[in-house]
Parts: structure tokens; sequence; C-alpha cells
């Protein structure tokens, strides 16, 4: 007894805890500290913030980690309290919340209706015609005793927000569990080589427990916006380790989801194969083609070239030329850390006179970049694709691998949400309670949410039954 | 050519909204429905001219027209008039235009400056995604019912403030419609833009690159916008604190909504991009 009155006084821990205002606090404070992540750059070790952040504001992020926000210990602290609260709120709740849902006070007495948000009276009348009343009206009530009628409709929306708060609780063990055991990695691989295991962050190497093999890599650009990329492909054929090989093709947006793994088309590059004691070849294959043309249509002219060699542009008569200036093993453009890159230089000859010039490059058929881009008349025209410069088989792909064991409880999580949030905001259960008392009978309801029309739908029903009742007297 | 008619189109109703709301100014200044009419009938006409220009474009890219700002803000605000329409009707109220139109206005002004790339291009392979499609419409048109509830949460702030009898006590709806509106828009927003913004674009995250989730600023202030929607939701719960104090989060959770939508592009990458 006197515990009890001491909880009134000063609530303890635990109700503390589970109270939903405890929550909204966490949630708060949970909002302030992503904030903050989104403000300081993430990532970087604290001198990077010594420099450009003043003397208190780098404590800060030192004291707090700001420089890794999602990670902290502040911040998966506060990840911890809010499925703490939630947990403790939901067990708290639940006793209650199945009686309510499974086991409502059917019988009321006139103390527990004249407490409901919705109270009507009707007297002079007999509990039959107001259970046909309510029947007529789509509401059917059930007889519980001679003085008791009793009905509801929609109850399993008073399970919504707990479906909704479990999930959220899954949610929360699915990135734990993501967390934990993510796997990370890549794969780089060459045309014709084959791997069975990627290398994570930290170069240590993870078994897939399958072999990968690049069959091709290919990257397409679209031939109106020649440095736009269209697609990039890694056809792949994969070995489990138990099992027959198959093919696939490995796509952005399409990756390979298997053995608990998924890999994904990441990146690419060129590995610098053709080093530099490999001998330039002096003789480059031009491919001829024109733009918007089919795959499979043939090339308007496949030229075996040396620098100095020129040919006419194929239908344009002889007064323009294409002239080979240049052959470039590794022509950099941009990123200095980008891998070989053979290229070759054109330059157009019209009428006798140089009139400009286009680089086309080996690894990136399609694009043919024109130095003047004013004047590409015969360029938007045409498709020009080199090979034979140095080695080809410089091209490699860069495959992400990502092994999340999460992934399951997140699928759950996400698919339950969804269906407590329908049920907690589109499932309003209603109840109507009537009870007699001296020929006087006493109508309560309750309803989860717009209580108003609720109201006004019972208080019809009541009028057309008094309205009944008048007609018979008449 | 195409591109001509349909950005054409965009900017003749971004001109109808913006007399639209010039009128229903003029016609709460005026305190006369009668002018209200007018806006209404050009918004209309605005409203059409947008959707034919999205259906020409999308005709043209060959995908639902949302894959830049520029064609998602025409998408989005076409979603928020659509909705405006619905209320305006639904409660026979001409002043919801007074605080929802200024917002479509703002996007549209946005969408047509001239630094906003207008021009149709081809999809890097990243956005060559269904999954990228219906997160972006849903989140969108979850963002939209949260602009209704804006719009409602301003008006219960304002009706609030107005002493009883005086002239916005009079054409105002009263507040309980107010704060009912509120959550009913934020009932339907919630659940859309917890589909939209979070799982599917978690989705599209793990299909395109790998990962479904990576704290990158537009994510975690999606997640942010989502958890503000939260408290509304549950600062109802909390006996009292029905009515200003969740219209005060209405009305956060919008700004904060349009802070994901722009100034994650616009100012948080300009803190980042000097690194
Ligand atoms: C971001 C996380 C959360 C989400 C998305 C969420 C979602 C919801 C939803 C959708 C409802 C139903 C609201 C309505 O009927 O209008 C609800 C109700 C409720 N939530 Fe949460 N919730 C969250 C966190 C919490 C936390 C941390 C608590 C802490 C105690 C909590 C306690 C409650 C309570 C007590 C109710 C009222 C239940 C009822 O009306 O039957 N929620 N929640």
């Amino acid at each position: 007894m006197l515990s009890t009155i001491e909880r009134e006084k000063s609530p303890g821990t635990i109700d503390t805890l589970s109270s939903i205002q405890f929550g909204l606090v966490v949630l708060v404070a949970i909002i302030f500290v992503a904030v903050i992540g989104t403000i300081i750059p993430q990532g970087h070790s604290l001198d990077y913030y010594q420099d450009k952040y003043w003397p208190f504001i780098v404590i800060l992020i030192k004291v707090f980690r700001f420089n890794f926000a999602y990670t902290s210990p502040l911040f998966i602290g506060l990840l911890g309290l809010f499925g703490l609260n939630l947990i403790l709120c939901s067990v708290k709740r639940f006793p209650l919340l199945l009686k309510t849902t499974f086991h409502p006070n059917t019988v009321p007495d006139h103390d527990s209706i004249s407490s409901m948000p919705i109270r009507f009276t009707l007297e002079n009348i007999s509990l039959e015609k107001i259970e046909y009343g309510f029947l007529h009206a789509g509401f059917p009530l059930k007889k519980l005793d001679s003085n008791c009628l009793f009905g509801e409709k929609k109850r399993l929306g008073y399970l919504g927000a707990s479906i909704v708060h479990i999930s959220i609780l899954i949610l929360l063990a699915g990135g734990i569990v993501s967390l934990a055991s993510g796997k990370r990695g890549e794969i780089a691989l060459e045309n014709g080589a084959r791997t069975s295991t990627a290398t994570l962050q930290d170069g240590s190497s993870l078994p897939l427990g399958f072999t990968v093999r690049l069959d091709s890599f290919a990257v397409k650009f679209y031939e109106k916006y020649p440095d736009r990329p269209k697609s990039y492909t890694s056809s792949v054929t994969i070995t489990p380790s138990d099992g027959s090989p198959f093919e696939k093709s490995i796509r952005v947006n399409h990756p390979l989801i298997f053995n608990g793994f998924t890999v994904y088309q990441s990146s690419y590059g060129n590995s610098g194969m053709v080093s530099e004691s490999s001998s330039v070849s002096d003789s480059v294959k031009v491919e001829v083609k024109l733009k918007n043309a089919a795959e499979t249509m043939p090339p308007l002219a496949v030229l075996d070239m040396t620098v100095g060699s020129e040919f006419p542009v194929p239908g344009l008569g002889d007064s323009v030329r294409v002239i080979l200036s240049e052959i470039h093993r590794d022509l950099r453009m941009g990123d200095p850390s980008d891998k070989a890159n053979p290229a070759v230089k054109l330059d157009v000859i019209i009428n006798g006179k140089l009139s400009w010039s286009v680089y086309a490059f080996q690894n990136f058929p399609g694009l043919n970049m024109p130095m003047n881009p004013n004047s590409n008349l015969v360029f938007s025209m045409l498709d020009l694709r080199i090979s034979g410069v140095g080695s080809s088989s410089g091209y490699y792909t860069i495959l992400g691998v990502v092994r999340d064991r999460g992934l399951p409880l997140m699928a759950i999580g996400a698919f339950f949400i969804m269906v407590g949030l329908f049920f907690s905001l589109y499932i309003r259960p209603q109840r109507i309670w009537v009870f007699k008392e001296n020929d006087k009978y006493f109508i309560g309801a309750q309803v989860k949410g717009d209580t108003e029309s609720f109201s006004n739908f019972i208080k019809i029903i009541i009028k057309n039954i008094s309205n009944d009742k008048n007609r018979e007297k008449k | 050519m195409n591109q001509l008619i349909d950005v054409n189109l965009f900017y003749g109703a971004f001109i109808c909204y913006g007399v639209s709301m010039v009128i229903y100014f003029l016609s709460f200044w005026k305190r006369t429905g009668k002018l209200a009419v007018a806006g209404n009938m050009i918004l209309l006409f605005g409203l059409i001219m947008q959707i034919i220009g999205l259906v020409i474009r999308g005709t043209a890219a060959q995908f639902m027209p949302i894959t830049n700002i520029y064609e998602s803000l025409n998408f989005f605000s076409a979603v928020i008039v659509i909705f405006f329409l619905f209320v305006e009707w639904k409660f026979a109220n001409r002043v919801f235009g007074v605080f929802i139109l200024p917002v479509v206005f703002l996007l549209m002004a946005f969408s047509s400056l001239p630094s906003t790339s207008k021009e149709i291009v081809p999809l890097i392979p990243a956005l060559q995604s269904q999954w990228l499609v219906w997160h972006v419409v849903l989140s969108f048109i979850g963002e939209a019912a949260f602009a209704v509830a804006f719009g409602s949460g301003l008006m219960y702030l304002f009706r609030e403030k107005a002493k009883e009898g005086s002239f916005p006590a009079r054409i105002f709806p009263d507040l309980k419609t107010l704060d009912t509106l509120t959550y009913r828009a934020i009932a339907i927003g919630f659940p859309i833009f917890t589909l939209g913004a979070l799982i599917f674009g978690a989705v599209w995250a793990k299909y395109a690159w790998g990962d479904y989730w990576s704290w990158d600023p537009k994510e975690t202030w999606a997640l942010i916008n989502w958890i503000v929607y939260a408290l509304f939701l549950h600062v109802r719960v909390i006996r009292g604190w029905r009515g200003r104090a969740t219209a005060w989060i209405a009305v956060i959770g919008f700004l904060t909504t349009m802070f994901t939508l722009f100034g994650v592009n616009y100012l948080l990458s300009g803190l980042h991009s000097y690194a």
C-alpha cells in the first residue's frame, strides 16, 4: 500500500523509462545528433577539423565523436534508450492491450457508460427495438442478458500501434545484425580473370563460396550524349563450390544475389596492363560506323591506320578527309588516378584545311570527343571506334560485394510496419454498449479517432428508433 | 520540339498558379468568395496544362517524369494542387488557398528559374530503376499531404490567435475542423512517405549501391522528417497537447520536408563541397 502511494508521488525509473514523454525526448535527441552528423563532414580524422572549426567545436567533435556521428557511442546509446523505451512501453501496455482488444468489458455499469465519450439515453422502448434499430443500420449488437447489448467493429485496429512499435524493434534488431555481421568488399576483375574471394576494406579477403569469372565488361554511352553512360555491364560466370556454373550479367540496379551475398556493379577502370616496356603498336584499327545505327549493322569502313594516314569520310566525297595525327597509349583526362587510357587523335580536313580534331578512346566506344564542340557536324553523324592501341586487356570491372545478415529482419520489419500503420491509422475500432437501468436505456460508445462522426451515426440510429416508436403509437 | 511544348506548358502552369494565388489573396483581403471562384478556375486550368506537360514529357523521355528537380517539382506541385482542390471542395472554404498556394507558387518559381535545367537527358544507369520511380512518386505524394497539413496547421495557429467574432474567426473553419484535417492529412501522408521515402528508398539503394542505408545527408534528413511526423502522432496521444502543439509540429514537419528536398542539396552539399 505504502509503495503504491510512493509511486504516485514520484514515478519510478521504469515508469519514467517506459513513458511516452521520455520516448519523445529521446527521439528529439536522436534528431539532434542526426542533424549534427549531416552538418559536420563525416569520417575524417580529428586533424581535418582542426583548422576548419573553432577549438571549442573541435573539442565537442572529439568528445562526442561527431566525426563518426552515426556510430558514435552517443548515437548508439540514444538508439538503445529508444529501443528500451519502446520495449518497456510495449510490455507495460501489453496486458491492457490484450484485454481491450479481445476481452473488453462487455457488461458495463452506470459509471463506465457515463465516462464514455459518446452517450445517449432512451426511454419507453423495448431492448429488441433497440437491437433491431442498430442491426438495421448495419451495426449488430449482441444481447448479453436481458438488460445489456454490446457490439463492436474493427477491433484489430487496437493492435495497429503495437504492430508498428514491434516492427520498429525488429528494424532496430536488423540494423544491429547488419552492423555486426555486415561485410563489404570489392572484386576487381579483368576480362577472363576469376576469383573466389572479395577484398574487404581492411585489405583482408573474404571467401565467397563461389567463383566469379569476368567474361566481358562493357560500358555503353548514349549515342546523342557521348559523355552520358547508358549502362555498365559485367558478364560473369558463377561457379558455386557445389553446383553447376551459370551465367549472369551484373548491371547497375541489377545485382547478383547469391549465397548470402549481393554482388553489384560498382565501378570500373583500366589496370595499366599496357606497361611502359610494351611497344606502342604503330597501327590502329578504326571502325567507322553511322551513329544511331543498329549494333548489328556492318561498319561503313574498317581501316588500318598509322600516324599520318588519312581517309575520306565515307559518303562525303573527297573534300572531307580524316587524318590520324596522334596515337596515345595512355591519354589522361581529368582524374590522374585513372589508369592507362588508349586513345587516338583524328584531324578533320575540309577542303584541304585543318578544321578540327577529335579524340576517340579505345575503352569508351562511342565517346568521340571533339576538340571544338561547335563544329562537330561530321562526328555527330559518325561513330569512330578504335582498337589495337597497345594491349586491349587493360579494362577491368569493380564489383561491390555485400554480405548483410540483417536483411531478412529489415524486410520483415518494413512489411509489418506498413501493416501496423494501416491498422493503426485506418482501422478505427468502434464499440457500442446498451445498458438498462430503471426502464431507462443508457447507450455509450467509444471509437478510436473521429468521435464526432461516430456520435452522429449513433444519433441518427436513435432518432430512427424513436421515430418508429412514435409512429407505432399513432 | 516536344521539349519546348512541355516546358511552355509548365511555364503556363506557373503563371496560372501565380495569378490564382494573387486572386485568392485578394478575395481574402476583400472578404468575398466570388473572386475565389475565378482563382479556382485559373488554378484548374494551370493544373490541366501541367498534367498535359507531364504526360508529354513522360512520353518523350519514355520514363516517369520525376528524374530531375525540374520534373519532380512539376509533379510535386501538381499533386499538391490536386490535394488542395479536394480539400477546398470538401470543406467548402476558400481560405485554404491563402495558405497552401504560396507553397505551390514557390516550388514552381524555383523550377522555373533559369538555373534549373529543363532539358530531357537520358538516364544514367543508377536512375534506371522502377524502385526509384516508386520511391520518388510515393515520397512526393506523401509530402504533398504534408503540405496540406502545413496549410491547415498554419490556419490553426492563425485562427487560434484571432479574437472571437473578428473577421478571420468568422471565415476560417473552426479549430476542431482544422485540427482534424491536419491529423487526417498526416495520417494519409505518413504511411505513404514511410513506404515511398524510407522503404522503397532503401530497396533502391540496396539494388543500386549494395547497401540499404548509408547515412548520407539526404537519407538522414528523410529519417529526421519521418521522426518529426512520428512525434506529431504521439504528441496527440498526450493529454492536453492536441491543438496548438500539434499544429506547430505539422508546420515544422513541412519545413523539415522542404529542407530535405532543397536544403540538403543546396546548403549541406555546399558545406561538404570544399572537403
Ligand atoms: C519513430 C518511432 C515510432 C513510430 C513510427 C510510432 C508509431 C505509432 C503510431 C502510428 C501510433 C498510432 C497513432 C494514432 O493512432 O494516431 C502510435 C501510437 C502510440 N505510440 Fe508509437 N511510434 C513510435 C515510437 C514510440 C515510442 C518511443 C513510444 C514510447 C513509449 C511510443 C508509444 C506509443 C503510444 C503509447 C501510442 C498510443 C497507442 C494507442 O493509441 O493505442 N511510440 N505509435
